[in-house]
């Protein structure tokens, strides 16, 4: 069993290997390949949402949060590419010896932080077959649906991180100025295709502020220096479902490439599309929040605001709670999604 | 205008087209400008659709066509009022399922215009061949729940609604075979044999498709035999309701236990969303699962990303003009997968969520069975 002390030195090498990617042009342009992002938006999610500036206390403290198994077996069915850095590192923390299994979709994150490791203790795979797992457990990331089926198939425990979104919630304490920057990062990182993605906004006031909210984050997504990434068919016919619906609750702001729209508070939360499509919705009172928020709950895996006392009164206990412009940058401190017990 | 004296001319001008498919006489207008004067008076009455038609640049003034009058996507009806007037709700209809906790409403002034066409053009496409009558009015047996049971269900209430103009018999005799979820095998029985001891007369047993699913799994291997020349008529998706079988295999083994042709067992396209219905004919078009549209309504496959009408074969979502949905949506968007054939459409499923390409959670996901 190894010592913290070697745990962490295993895992610190994981984010010096992530540090040296972060200056690898040729990954740059193989996940703009696999991802459909921009090369601006891959820029942006390999140096600014990679968690890498973990000091070495951080990630003692983090290594701390596993305990021991002889091997985690990562699969990695949909997530966005920065998180297989996590994911190996969570898995390193906890297991003697780790395999992963990259996602089909985007394998080159993963891909590229074991070849550099060159540890013999972490090895690559391109496909796992769960019922002949003996020893250790596995982590997988993707659909409550695959996650099911793993769980079905397996003899070894499986822990299972699925799928979610942000929600926010703008006080009437700040002006939307204030918070516009971190809003914009909070939708455009990923092109909203992470769990911790900002979805539905609620702006506490009425109908009139959720509507100058609205107005402003349709301006900053006009100008925003990272371009979205290409929508698939699939993506596009989805986008114009949301526009057109949303046109008959509200006020609907539609830019080159993405979708602000504005419902009245008596409007259910629905959850837009991905693709920098976000839902702002106008919430009299806080109290409302919660309960717009019921159906949805169980997948709110971030919650961002500028009163983070108060709205963890309000949103589900196993949201992470930040403030706006860091909902896509949680810090080192364990699983990302905070529903895995 | 009044908004209430606009709603019953209009509702006035699709009757009238019903009657004239009843009594076969020609049609007393265009389908088209009678769907612009509805157009019209839904967007002066319902500041949503005045918002879609301003979004997709249609000017209401110059608008001849109904393929150019802004489709109303169905989910619209989950999330907000799609109704010309403002106070009241004198009939709703609700679907039975919900997105993010919320169910879709069709609100309605009254049912004249719905019962009006559902009953001329569910007589025409049901009854012919059956009765001996005029009307034809044969006796009909509804493998589904009374109407105290789902009072607002609109295929409950049309259903009910045949049963009661078009049944030969419902006074006095058991109509209703799914009473608080659980079959009543020893009523219907009851019923059929008497049917066949008084001379063999055609029924028509209509229901939904899982409750035939779970009747078939009830019955086994068994049959239970229907007088000759009867007709199933059957409607609506499983999703979560039951397992899930093919049409192709439904309509066989409906056909196997009742004892009756595969052509004879016809299917319905209908949802809450719509005042009309669809049918396939009996014989070659039901076994190929072609539906015909009354006059008053037509299903134009349509592309997803651009809503413009495919190319003749191509399949695309319904995009689903509706006369008869006067104070609503006369345009509604489906997310139904069909192609046009021949005189008719089929239908190919519903077209699915997309993949999701990172942890974001998709909203089929988040409207699955868990």
């Amino acid at each position: 069993m190894r010592s913290v002390r070697e745990k962490t030195r295993d895992v610190m090498r994981i984010l010096d290997v992530a540090r040296e990617l972060q200056r690898d042009d040729s990954l740059m342009k193989k996940l703009v390949a696999s991802t459909g992002l921009s090369i601006e938006g891959v820029q942006k999610g390999m140096s600014e949402h990679l968690e890498t500036d973990a000091t070495e206390d951080d990630v003692e403290r983090f290594v701390l949060k596993f305990g021991d198994v002889s091997r985690v077996t990562v699969i990695l069915a949909a997530n966005v590419f920065v998180a297989s850095l996590r994911a190996i590192a969570c898995a390193r923390a906890k297991g003697e010896r780790v395999t992963v299994r990259p996602s089909s979709r985007e394998p080159e994150l993963a891909a590229a932080i074991v070849r550099a490791l060159d540890d013999p203790n972490i090895e690559l795979v391109s496909s796992v077959e769960v019922r002949n797992l003996r020893e250790g457990e596995i982590h997988v990331y993707g659909k409550d649906e695959t996650i099911a089926k793993f769980r079905a198939a397996a003899h070894v425990p499986v822990i299972g991180h699925g799928h979610g979104l942000g929600v926010g919630w703008l006080t009437t304490k700040t002006s939307v100025l204030d918070v516009l920057a971190g809003l914009e990062s909070d939708i455009i990182a990923f092109d909203q295709r992470g769990c911790l993605s900002l979805r539905v906004l609620f702006v506490e006031g009425g109908p009139a502020r959720a509507e100058e909210v609205g107005r402003a984050l349709h301006r900053a997504l006009n100008t925003t220096k990272v371009p979205r990434g290409e929508l698939t068919r699939e993506e596009r016919a989805e986008s114009v479902r949301f526009s057109d619906t949303m046109t008959m609750v509200g006020e609907v702001f539609t830019g080159h490439a993405h979708v602000v729209a504005v419902a009245p508070a008596d409007a259910p939360a629905i959850v837009p599309p991905t693709g920098r499509h976000v839902l702002v919705r106008s919430a009299l009172r806080a109290a409302e929040v919660t309960s717009a928020l019921a159906p949805i709950a169980k997948w709110v895996c971030a919650f961002g605001t500028d009163d983070v006392a108060r709205a963890k009164m309000l949103g589900p206990s196993h949201a992470r709670f930040s403030a706006l412009g860091r909902m896509q940058k949680p810090k080192l401190d364990g699983y990302v999604d905070l529903r895995v017990t | 205008m009044d908004p209430i004296d606009e709603s019953n001319g209009l509702h006035d001008r699709v009757q009238a087209m019903v009657a004239a498919f009843d009594g076969n006489k020609p049609e007393p207008e265009s389908p088209d400008t009678l769907a612009c004067d509805i157009a019209r008076f839904q967007a002066r009455n319902i500041p949503g659709f005045a918002r879609l038609c301003a979004r997709h640049d249609v000017d209401l003034q110059e608008l001849v066509s109904a393929a150019d009058i802004p489709a109303v996507p169905t989910d619209a009806f989950k999330l907000t009022r799609v109704f010309a007037f403002q106070e009241g709700e004198p009939v709703v209809f609700q679907t039975s399922g919900t997105t993010v906790g919320r169910r879709g409403r069709h609100i309605m002034r009254c049912t004249d215009t719905y019962d009006h066409a559902a009953l001329a053009f569910g007589r025409r496409m049901l009854m012919p061949l059956m009765g001996g009558t005029q009307p034809p009015v044969v006796p009909i047996m509804v493998l589904g729940p009374p109407p105290n049971e789902q009072p607002d269900s609109s295929l409950t209430h049309m259903l009910s609604m045949f049963a009661h103009t078009m049944g030969s018999d419902a006074n006095g005799q058991e109509t209703y075979f799914l009473r608080d979820g659980v079959f009543d095998l020893a009523k219907l029985d009851e019923r059929v044999a008497g049917i066949l001891l008084k001379g063999n007369q055609p029924v028509l047993l209509m229901g939904t498709s899982f409750a035939f699913v779970h009747f078939l799994d009830a019955m086994g291997s068994d049959t239970f035999r229907l007088p000759a020349r009867s007709r199933v008529m059957q409607t609506g998706g499983f999703k979560g309701k039951s397992r899930e079988v093919s049409a192709t295999e439904l309509r066989r083994e409906i056909a196997r236990v009742f004892c009756i042709e595969e052509g004879d067992v016809l299917s319905e396209y209908g949802m809450t969303e719509l005042s009309s219905q669809f049918y396939t004919h009996a014989g070659e078009d039901t076994l190929a699962g072609i539906f015909t549209e009354p006059p008053w309504a037509h299903v134009t496959p349509v592309n997803p990303e651009t809503l413009e009408p495919v190319e003749d074969g191509k399949t695309g979502i319904a995009r689903i003009v509706d006369l008869c949905n006067v104070d609503s949506a006369v345009a509604i968007q489906t997310q139904d997968l069909v192609r046009r054939e021949g005189h008719g459409f089929v239908l190919l499923g519903r077209m699915p969520g997309v993949a999701p390409r990172g942890c974001s959670i998709a909203i089929d996901e988040m409207l699955g069975p868990s």
